[in-house]
């Protein structure tokens, strides 16, 4: 349970254990590499980071385009226009309301009270049988 | 910088906690009863949205006064998207659009 990181998240929700294998321990084991790829990932990056011989500035923006990644395999799944609109709506609020330091805290809170008084409007039109999960 | 080991160590600490805490919290919670429909209603339409939003937090420290150098970092998303779409291959998605952002700084900015 604590060896709970979003690739695993992401993974366990989009695969389903081979056959012959029991799905428990399959869990386990796809749990537990990912927790050593991450663990080995962050402090290889800890230890040669400075190391480097080449200007890093904008690798940044790699956290960004996975981001851009995961939206557009969003829209593959999820073809609804509401959600995305009320989370441009959301975040200009936000972004004007709270400032740049609590950008993220505040647009996910307004986003998610705003999806739930969507509720009604999304499901409604989208009854429970049309499930979309893979 | 010069900040006591002692303080390190308490951070650390505090941090790890509170990193398990947020992850258990949920399991204890469910793990006796079925969570409620709300729960699963938000599990399926919030991830769309909340990728909308870490996307765009992106451009949240941009200065207003500077706000062409927001430019790069829309052209490179927008890249990014298209070689998705494109390949639907993660890693090389990431690569295209993060080496674009990388020489159009360099150029522009």
């Amino acid at each position: 349970v604590f060896g709970l990181t979003d690739e695993t998240y992401g993974l366990v929700t989009t695969i389903h254990a081979p056959a012959g294998a029991a799905p428990a321990n399959f869990y386990f084991y796809l749990t537990a590499l990912n927790q050593f790829w991450w663990l080995l990932g962050c402090t290889a990056g800890a230890l040669f980071g400075k190391a480097l011989p080449f200007d890093t500035g904008g690798l940044d923006f790699a956290m960004t385009a996975l981001f851009v990644v995961l939206l557009v395999e969003q829209t593959k799944s999820v073809r609804r226009f509401e959600p995305y609109a009320a989370a441009v709506l959301c975040a200009v609020l936000a972004y004007f309301l709270a400032g740049p330091a609590n950008f993220i805290l505040a647009a996910t809170l307004l986003v998610c009270v705003t999806l739930l008084l969507l509720r009604r409007r999304i499901e409604g039109a989208h009854p429970k049988s049309a499930e979309e999960r893979p | 910088m010069n900040i006591p080991l002692s303080r390190i160590i308490f951070t650390v600490v505090a941090m790890a906690a509170l990193t398990i805490m947020t992850r258990a919290v949920p399991f204890l919670f469910f793990a006796r009863r079925k969570p409620p429909a709300a729960l699963d209603y938000l599990q399926k339409y919030l991830p769309p949205a909340l990728m909308v939003i870490l996307v765009l937090s992106a451009f949240k420290d941009i200065p207003q006064a500077n706000a062409g150098s927001a430019l790069p970092m829309a052209a490179a998303a927008v890249v990014t998207a298209l070689v998705h779409l494109w390949k639907r291959n993660v890693l090389a998605s990431i690569a295209c659009g993060t080496a674009l952002y990388m020489i159009l700084i360099r150029i522009f900015i």
